[in-house]
């Protein structure tokens, strides 16, 4: 009696969760669909989506919450104009100029505007509120319960998003099967060379897919408001996160490029996520946090590196695809002599004055900011490293310099261990960690390896902090000491000021001799060409894994200075995987390939927004999100940063004042040159 | 060995046509990043007029083709449509200007059926009867391809997609046709089907420009041949007189041309 | 024993085969050519021997090993080394870089830890080892050079003596000509013939420009539609009519 009554029990709660987890679902859905469309339409993995359907939300919560405009219009202006309208402006404006460049190049600029979206929209609207409070959803009455079949639960806003998400979808495939644009977008995904050999504007069809799949993701992120699960709200700009990565997963089911299978996928996945809270038992810790936030993670990273689709290369099926030379790689450029001697000789001018003021002048505020700016430049040269070096995008840096934070925490607090002690084994963990994450990504490289450093990032923020063996317990607290070292104490501003200058060059040093040894040679022969490094025998996940755990160990050092200047771990305002893509915008924007482009970095990093923004033009700070994420555009162009680009420039016509010869230009060539294309 | 190669192409360009070119590329170069394809190629075709374009793999003559249809942009020199400056023109608007182009290889979209290949090229109307009409004069040029109409094109064979691709560019009676390879890859007979319509195209008025490998076909369908090798024009002149310079150029290992 | 074999080689995209149960071989200190009109295969059997491809059936050994399974990596070290018809250079290094590489890669000498103490930094004797490569390539003094300021041909040169680098048995050159003029072609041949006198190595020359196979090579296979329909001493093929005819088509065996 009793066992039937339980199983009865059991199918009941599951055909519940089933129904709650369509909605859900369905909202996941629409974001993965626009992921897929203008994947294949234009060759852009436009991570932003994420933003813009944060926006439609927060223009809709703006619109009729705060100023009571009726739904109707609300919804009108927030989905059928604010959404296709961004779409329209990133299309025309940003990604037509960037067709040639690699999908990694694309990567960052999408990296980009997902970090400069949602604050310029904070900022244009003054939208500040930490907590949306009385969202309500797009049906009136939309908490009203129906019960199906008489049981299950189920409120008017889940019945509506569901059924618009089925009307989206069905219309889209109306649209695809029956009109004259849909044939023409379906065109253009196979071949827009072909397409264009059929008088048919490839440029104008490319519009019109970013325009429905921006659509799709404001219609997400709509009907997404009155979602307020544990994955958090549409209306923070940190809440669609969870709902990204979701996406990301539908859309990785079927490999970027079935729309299908997207929406099928962000439906499973919807299901699975309310059945898995339902049915994970509750007294295991593990997988209790499964029931949480750290869902969509895992399933990401899991899609990403069992899913077999994902492994077999997207054969390009454009029998015109060797007419376009190929994109250049990411990072080509070259120095010259003379530029080097030139940066050396400003850079000492710079830094000479710099620490005659410091140690002479300046008051504890403006030390600090200079031993952050110090540190932070540690960090970047992680970046230096991975992404200038290896050629390569991982979204995972903050994770390894919350590891060092952690790891010299703990040994302090647990062990009374010097934090230097600490800080090193918190590198040696970061490594390990960095090497066991890369095994499985580094073969699948560019946008994957991206996405699943990110879902590691996240699944860190979200889970692993919260265990007292990684993130310490409240109870203890946060605090980390200043070092002392060889009977030295470097707890004053100015000595901790000289160990960080100290650890800095040290690191800069080994840098610079990784980069110009063995290590650094295959790793420049594989960015040029992977083809031909294997062809003369380099292995390349090998080397990428070597350079990835290097990374995540420089990565960690910063984090355990960092925490030492602040002498606690101030996780969120630190480490949080949202400041970590800001990183990695800013550390690209300025100059990823030279140990001075991480210095500056670090240096703009710290000190631009309270200079710059705050003193100078009294502006928000979070204008800095917006400036540098706009700036990740110049990536494409500009692979070498913005700073170095400027230097080559002045340095080219400081030559041509002093010798009236052309200078020799280095032009940033083209990486392999492509054949005629006789051959097929 | 008897043909020394000519380097100024103007003047043995044949008698100067009435009306202006349909198409007159003008000291063209074109390159793929660093890599050179073209040097001063010119050339034209006149209303109606049928041209060869032979000349070894990897001659360049797909790349004039290219740059012919808009594909690929010169780096240096002009290409006019009726006297019109298309230079810096997308490939969209040359096939708006009758120019059309098929490709070499599997020149359709595979994951279309042959009617939604048929329907995609003809932009000029949604007016469905109109349509219809378009696609029947394909269909009976292509009778191999009429009965499959709603089959995925990726599955024909060899022969029937470059059939597709060639009705694909005839729905809409072209000003100027360029074949790129129609041959390559072909079994005879087929490679005779696709002939005997481009014999029927002539005909009707359409000017022709035939990139091929295999000169035999090129040759017998064309008035006029123009012998591409590394890039460079090295002969042109009346179709009959092509043989003899093509093989020489080809296979002539005596080594006087070796300089 | 061939230095590097492929035998019955078949290899079938999405139902259309490409290849058909090809066999070639290339000795040691030999010059062999492989030609074929446009699409007749050349490029998936260069692929099959390289590792780029795996064939459905036949195998490929190299001194007698079979290698039809190893990574491209793999056959590398073992001693293939290899051109490309697209340029492929590793953009952003200098030309002295590009050797510097393949001179390290096949000593497999490197190492993190050698990096981090300073070992790993470039010796004077590997710079000119090197520049002498350079100089005997006739690209002496441009060690220095950033790639991209290199013409087409010198930037083959480099690609070749990249592969030399690596100290290969048997060479694979794929279309060395496309995109050099005739005179550069020449000097190109040239040289090669010049270096593999010297250092015996197996050359395999994938070409489309039949006279170049015919003035620089002593065996040639002739492929078209995926078979290797003959060969035999260059100088007999060139004059084979079938050869003729596969590239006129059958108009043209005429003209002799």
């Amino acid at each position: 009696m009793t066992t039937s009554v339980l199983a009865a029990g059991v199918l009941e709660e599951t055909i519940r969760a089933f129904f709650q987890g369509l909605p859900i679902g369905a909202g996941f859905a629409l974001v993965a669909m626009s992921f897929v469309l203008t994947y294949k339409t234009s060759g852009v993995f436009n991570l932003a989506f994420g933003a813009q359907a944060f926006i439609s939300a927060a223009a809709y919560f703006e619109l009729h919450t705060r100023r009571d405009w009726p739904i109707w219009s609300a919804v009108l202006v927030a989905v059928l104009l604010v959404a296709p309208v961004l779409g329209l402006l990133l299309e025309r404006l940003i990604f037509r100029h960037v067709h040639a460049v690699s999908a990694v190049a694309k990567l960052v600029i999408s990296l980009g505007l997902m970090v400069a979206l949602p604050e310029l929209f904070k900022l244009a609207v003054d939208y500040n509120r930490e907590q949306p409070f009385g969202a309500v959803g797009i049906i009136p009455d939309g908490t009203a319960v129906y019960r199906l079949f008489g049981r299950y639960p189920v409120t008017r806003d889940e019945i509506a998003a569901f059924a618009i998400m089925v009307a989206a979808a069905l219309a889209l495939a109306a649209l695809f099967r029956y009109s004259r644009l849909g044939l023409r977008i379906r065109a253009v995904v196979q071949s827009p060379r072909m397409t264009e050999l059929n008088g048919v504007n490839a440029d104008w069809v490319s519009s019109g897919s970013w325009m429905l799949s921006s659509l799709f993701a404001g219609l997400a992120g709509v009907l997404l408001v009155p979602t307020t699960s544990s994955l958090g709200t549409v209306l923070e700009p940190r809440g669609y996160f969870p709902i990204v990565i979701a996406a990301l997963a539908a859309a990785a089911l079927g490999r970027l490029v079935s729309l299908p299978a997207a929406m099928f996928g962000g439906l499973l996945l919807g299901v699975v996520t309310t059945e898995l809270r339902t049915h994970l038992p509750r007294d295991n810790v593990i997988l209790n946090e499964l029931r949480g936030s750290a869902l969509p993670y895992v399933m990401l990273f899991a899609i990403i590196v069992f899913w077999p689709a994902i492994r077999r290369q997207i054969a390009g099926s454009d029998p015109l695809l060797g007419v376009a030379p190929p994109p250049p790689a990411l990072a080509a450029a070259n120095r010259s002599r003379g530029m080097t001697v030139y940066t050396r000789i400003m850079a000492l001018a710079f830094f000479t004055a710099v620490g005659i003021w410091t140690f002479g002048y300046a008051n504890n505020f403006w030390i600090s900011r200079i031993t952050h700016s110090v540190i932070f430049s540690i960090i970047f040269l992680s970046i230096v490293v991975f992404t200038g070096l290896g050629g390569q995008i991982a979204l995972c840096q903050v994770t390894f310099a919350a590891i060092g934070a952690f790891t010299a925490m703990q040994f302090a607090q647990r062990w009374d261990v010097s934090v230097i002690v600490g800080m090193l084994a918190g590198a040696a963990i970061a490594a390990a960690v960095g090497a066991a994450l890369s095994v499985p990504v580094m073969r699948l490289g560019g946008i994957w390896l991206a996405i699943a450093t990110l879902a590691f990032a996240l699944f860190f923020h979200d889970v692993l902090v919260k265990y007292g063996w990684v993130g310490g317990s409240l109870f203890h607290g946060r605090g980390v000491p200043r070092p002392q070292l060889f009977g030295v104490d470097f707890s004053s501003h100015k000595n901790f000021l000289v160990l960080c200058v100290a650890v800095l060059v040290v690191v800069g040093v080994l840098v610079i001799l990784v980069r110009e040894s063995s290590t650094g040679m295959a790793l420049r022969a594989l960015r040029g060409s992977e083809t031909a490094a294997e062809s003369i025998g380099v292995v390349s996940w090998r080397s990428r894994v070597i350079v990835f755990s290097v990374s995540a160990a420089i990565a960690a050092i910063g984090g355990g200075l960092l925490a030492m200047e602040e002498k606690q771990v101030s996780y969120e305002a630190n480490y949080d995987p949202q400041i970590g893509l800001f990183w990695l915008v800013v550390v690209v924007v300025l100059g990823a390939r030279t140990v001075e482009g991480g210095i500056q970095a670090g240096v703009a990093f710290v000190i631009f927004p309270v200079l710059v923004l705050e003193r100078w033009l009294h502006l928000d700070g979070a204008w800095r999100f917006v400036l540098f994420g706009f700036a990740a555009i110049s990536f494409a162009r500009h692979p070498e940063g913005l700073l170095e680009h400027g230097k080559r420039r002045s340095q080219a016509a400081m030559q041509r004042l002093f010798t009236r010869r052309p200078p020799v230009a280095a032009a940033a060539g083209a990486g392999g040159a492509a054949g005629p294309g006789d051959e097929p | 060995m008897t043909d020394a190669p000519a380097t100024a192409a103007a003047e043995i360009a044949g008698p100067v046509p009435l009306s202006l070119p349909v198409l007159e590329l003008r000291r063209v170069n074109a390159a793929y990043g660093p890599f050179r394809a073209l040097f001063d190629v010119s050339l034209s075709v006149g209303e109606g007029e049928t041209v060869a374009l032979l000349g070894r793999n990897g001659a360049g003559k797909t790349t004039v083709a290219r740059v012919a249809s808009g594909l690929v942009e010169p780096t240096e020199g002009e290409v006019m449509v009726d006297g019109n400056d298309f230079t810096k023109a997308r490939a969209h608007r040359y096939a708006k200007a009758g120019v059309v182009h098929v490709p070499e290889g599997r020149a359709v979209f595979p994951d279309f059926s042959v009617e939604e290949n048929l329907t995609l090229a003809f932009s000029r109307t949604r007016d469905r009867a109109e349509v219809r009409e378009a696609l029947g004069r394909a269909f009976e040029l292509f009778p191999p391809i009429a009965h499959r109409r709603r089959q995925i094109a990726g599955t024909l064979s060899g022969g029937e997609q470059r059939m597709l691709a060639m009705a694909r560019v005839l729905v809409e009676t072209p000003r100027l046709l360029i074949a790129d390879e129609l041959s390559l890859g072909l079994a005879p007979i087929v490679t005779d089907e696709v002939y005997a319509v481009l014999t029927r195209i002539r005909a009707a008025g359409t000017a022709l420009l035939i990139v091929e490998q295999h000169i035999g076909h090129a040759l017998a369908l064309c008035d006029r041949a123009i012998l591409l090798d590394h890039g460079a024009i090295t002969w042109q002149g009346p179709s009959d007189e092509a043989a003899r310079a093509v093989g020489a150029s080809l296979f002539d290992t005596s080594g006087d041309s070796k300089s | 024993m061939s230095l590097l074999a492929a035998d019955g080689i078949t290899k079938r995209f999405a139902g259309i085969t490409a290849l058909q149960g090809v066999s070639i071989a290339l000795d040691e200190g030999e010059r062999v050519g492989l030609i074929g009109p446009n699409g007749a295969g050349k490029t998936t059997l260069f692929n099959c021997l390289l590792g780029l491809l795996r064939p459905d059936a036949g195998s490929v050994s190299f001194d007698g090993r079979d290698i039809t399974r190893l990574p491209v990596y793999r056959r590398a070290r073992l001693g293939i080394g290899r051109t490309f018809q697209r340029v492929e250079l590793f953009s952003g290094s200098s030309v002295r870089d590009h050797l510097l590489f393949a001179h390290r890669i096949r000593l497999g000498t490197g190492a993190l830890w050698k990096d981090l103490l300073g070992l790993g930094l470039p010796k004077p004797a590997e710079i000119e080892r090197c520049d002498a490569l350079l100089e005997s390539l006739g690209l002496g003094g441009m060690g220095d050079e950033p790639i991209e300021a290199l013409s087409l041909g010198q930037s083959r040169l480099v690609e070749v003596a990249r592969a030399l680098m690596t100290q290969p048995r048997a060479v694979l050159l794929d279309e060395p000509s496309s995109g050099l003029d005739r005179a550069e072609t020449t000097a190109l041949a040239d040289t090669m013939a010049r270096i593999q006198a010297e250092q015996g190595f197996g050359l395999l020359l994938v070409e489309h420009d039949v006279e170049l196979v015919a003035t620089f090579t002593e065996r040639t296979y002739v492929l078209d539609f995926g078979r290797l329909i003959t060969h035999g001493p260059t100088s007999e093929v060139m004059r084979d009519p079938e050869v003729r005819a596969a590239y006129l088509g059958d108009f043209a065996a005429g003209p002799s």
